[in-house]
């Protein structure tokens, strides 16, 4: 099987000039990919937030991705609260939904967040694990709209919901593409040699 | 008045991300470092959408809690970013905050995000607005 690798080191991936003869990575295979479990630390592993928030990819659906993460005392949001910040959970909130807008596309293209709301209906608390949940509502052209909702461990109602407007900028898609690459290269080591 | 320069402690994760705050005179600027780990698209090695959201959000708390004289910052109601381009990882992002209206309960905040890019002109990165809860909390 022979596929176009994209490599990721300290935070930066270069791609591999991809041979249009090889086989064009496809939307179904991108899903198949991040469901497999065993794959999904080559997306985390891509980004340095990503890494540095220690994000998990717990469950890939049809129309949404799940995420979650340990809020730590340094993402605590004000001195002497237990709080966590805004700032690590619209981060997964944003990861997630784009991630969800990746896999809702018929074809691979770059995208970019235009507008992303959030409501906070409790602060939530660290060292307890944040778990995030995305729907992707509507394609409407190049425009993407998505919703998302965070909770915390031991309560099933949400301390925040979200909803993003995201644009496809119709690029060549290489985020998609690099994460699935790693996740082959992980998958077939010996071929990425013969490219 | 709560000394500026001391504010940014009052926030665990904005003092974990590095970001600092200076006066300019017509008002407070928090300056977010460019760094690696802040990387969030590595393809065109941008800031993390988020992180800028993270920005803005510390900006809005404690511009508000420096202006209403309050002991601790604010607490977030809602918060709406609006992107408008993106942030390249090479340069860092400046941020300040202005309150528009305050109320006895909730105060409404906008915020913008700077990028000095190569001509050393000021990019307008992503702007905010924000409903904060102030509580009984102003400093006696």
């Amino acid at each position: 099987m022979k596929y176009i690798s994209y490599e990721a080191q300290n935070g930066s991936a270069k791609a591999d000039l991809p041979n249009m003869t090889l086989k064009k990575p496809d939307r179904n295979e991108f899903r198949e990919y991040l469901s497999r479990p065993e794959f999904r630390d080559n997306y985390v592993g891509l980004s340095g937030v990503h890494s540095e928030l220690g994000i998990k990819i717990t469950d890939v659906g049809e129309d949404g991705v799940t995420m979650s993460f340990l809020p730590t005392v340094s993402m605590a949001g004000s001195d002497g609260s237990n709080s966590c910040d805004l700032g690590p959970v619209a981060t997964v909130m944003d990861s997630a939904m784009g991630m969800s807008v990746m896999l809702s596309l018929e074809e691979f293209s770059s995208i970019a967040t235009l507008e992303l709301r959030t409501d906070w209906i409790e602060n939530p608390r660290a060292n307890c694990e944040i778990s995030v949940r995305t729907k992707v509502d509507n394609v409407v052209e190049d425009l993407v709209f998505v919703q998302a909702e965070a909770w915390q461990e031991g309560s099933e109602a949400p301390f925040c919901r979200g909803t993003a407007r995201f644009m496809l900028t119709r690029g060549v898609g290489d985020l998609s593409k690099a994460i699935m690459g790693a996740a082959k290269a992980q998958e077939f080591p010996d071929e990425r040699g013969s490219l | 008045m709560m000394d500026y320069r001391s504010l940014v402690k009052k926030i665990p994760y904005a003092q974990s991300h590095g970001i600092v705050c200076r006066d300019e005179g017509d008002g407070i600027q928090f300056i977010l470092k460019a760094d690696e780990r802040f990387i969030g698209n590595p393809m065109i090695r941008t800031f993390h959408g988020g992180v800028i959201n993270g920005l803005l959000g510390c900006s809005m708390r404690l511009t508000t809690m420096h202006v209403q004289n309050l002991e601790c910052p604010p607490e977030l109601i809602s918060i709406t970013t609006t992107y408008l381009r993106s942030a390249k990882i090479e340069n860092d992002l400046i941020s300040s905050a202005k309150v528009n209206r305050t109320g006895r309960r909730v105060v409404s905040v906008s915020a913008n995000v700077w990028q000095r890019r190569d001509s050393d002109e000021l990019i307008l990165v992503a702007q905010a607005t924000a409903s904060l809860k102030i509580l009984e909390n102003k400093v006696a």
